[in-house]
């Protein structure tokens, strides 16, 4: 009989699981997961699980029936070979097997152990840090991504004061264009949290209690608390002797085929290696809960499916706001747009020199959002999407060449 | 047979009404609604929209 292993329990694994069971895949189909905790929706922890808006039961993932989930089990070693898993609780044989240990918060070296110090990855971290924080406490949060804006939004209705430490010049970099997070950054005092972009945090020490932070401007900051959210580091540590090719993450195919027979790889861990704009490593949660359809379909076909191209989407909910990405926003020109009934709500459209448009990023304006969804999968020109938008103002000066 | 979206989970993302407009409607601010119910011969295609909602917040109820 086939054996589909499935190693790691988040979006990615869970996904994949229930994709295979409904698709009546003709086998057992087991997760195994180092979390001692039931599956659980990550995206909820930074912010309702956080503030307490969400009790823990909302953000439990069911175990979908036919499915054997195995949780508090550390995988350790991987013999591709004998197609065998090593774990605490034995060895786990696999005709298939799909990784997806996702990724492990990044805490530099000279940060471990000091206490005051917490990152944000799992149910523990986030009953760990909320242990620590009262009305009275002041909170300084290392990194102005989505995590750490994210966040910074669900502790300003709860702490005293909060610090975002960003390196960049503008917070939630990586996803969001330069307009955006301008806008952010100006937003970010009036909504109650002290951002300080374009510095980095040269130590931090742990005095009676207290943590100093001293950043490269020489400032000083004191918070009782610390929440680093530098992003994560691929959770390939138990991989090390497997024979897959390691390159900040598993290397695999635009089929998320890893170098070794039946092994697939998913989310956060997968480092994809195709000719697509669904190339590199993602983080986000969306990402994760795709490749693992992807590859319960796959597995069910028993064939080569065309590569993994969905069109990449993450979203956040940060000072208020609601944010949106779709696709690619690395283009050559930029185009700001604004609802012409709500001037807060607006998007900006990534477009190539051939006028294609490949990408956007949408606060607040989710009907926008939906329409250039569907013409992103059509490949619409800029003149067609615009045609397509709700009632809109063109932003002329803010039109950027990248 | 009965779609229903939970308001606090919803993101507006429109996975849904990309697929069955007829059913779903997203809102330029909060959760998208349903606008009609659907016809008991898209079971198949509703249980892929429920996979495909990228914050799980839709249900169908017998």
């Amino acid at each position: 009989m086939k054996k589909c292993l499935i190693v790691g329990g988040s979006a990615a694994g869970m996904r994949a699981a229930a994709t295979l069971v409904t698709g009546g895949y003709e086998g057992s189909v087991t997760v195994v997961d180092a979390d001692p905790h039931a599956p659980y929706d990550r995206t909820m922890l930074s912010t309702g699980i956080l503030t307490g808006a969400k009790k823990v039961e909302d953000a439990v993932l069911d175990v979908p029936n036919g499915v054997e989930h195995l949780r508090g089990i550390r995988a350790h070693q991987l013999d591709t070979a004998n197609r065998i898993v090593r774990t605490d609780a034995g060895d786990l044989p696999y005709t298939e097997l799909i990784l997806a240990t996702g990724g492990v918060a990044f805490l530099p070296e000279a940060w471990r152990g000091i206490e005051g110090i917490f990152t944000v990855r799992s149910l523990g971290d986030i009953n760990a840090l909320k242990e620590k924080l009262g009305t009275d406490s002041s909170v300084a949060i290392v990194g102005g991504g989505v995590l750490g804006m994210e966040i910074a939004t669900s502790l300003v209705e709860l702490c005293n004061r909060v610090d975002v430490i960003e390196a960049a010049e503008l917070p939630l970099g990586r996803v969001l264009p330069v307009e955006l997070g301008e806008l952010l950054r100006n937003r970010a005092a009036s909504y109650g949290v002290t951002l300080t972009c374009g510095v980095s945090v040269e130590s931090i020490d742990r005095i009676a209690n207290e943590s100093q932070l001293t950043l490269s401007d020489g400032q000083r900051i004191s918070a009782d608390v610390v929440v680093v959210a530098l992003g994560n580091r691929p959770a390939t540590g138990w991989l090390t002797d497997s024979g897959l090719v390691i390159e900040n993450g598993v290397v695999c195919d635009g089929q998320l085929k890893t170098n070794a027979p039946g092994v697939w790889v998913a989310g956060d861990l997968a480092m994809v290696k195709s000719e697509t704009s669904a190339s590199g490593r993602s983080e986000h949660w969306t990402r994760a809960g795709e490749h693992g359809a992807y590859i319960a379909r796959a597995i069910l076909a028993g064939e080569d499916e065309p590569e993994f191209s969905e069109l990449s989407y993450v979203w956040t909910d940060v000072l208020g706001t609601r944010i949106q990405i779709l696709g690619t926003l690395s283009t050559s020109r930029h185009v700001l747009i604004r609802n012409a009934a709500d001037h807060e709500q607006l998007a900006v459209l990534a477009v190539t020199a051939e006028n294609t448009v490949t990408g956007a990023a949408v606060l607040g304006w989710q009907r926008a959002a939906l329409t250039i969804r569907r013409q992103l999968a059509q490949g619409a020109s800029l003149e067609v999407l615009l045609a397509a938008l709700p009632t809109h103002q063109l932003d002329d000066s803010t039109l950027t060449h990248v | 047979m009965k779609i229903t979206i939970d308001g606090s989970k919803c993101v507006g993302a429109g996975n849904c009404e990309a697929d069955m407009h007829e059913v779903f409607e997203v809102q330029d601010v909060g959760p998208t609604k349903v606008i009609s119910q659907p016809a008991e011969d898209q079971r198949r295609l509703l249980e892929i929209i429920i996979g495909n909602c990228p914050a799980r917040a839709i249900a169908l109820e017998k």
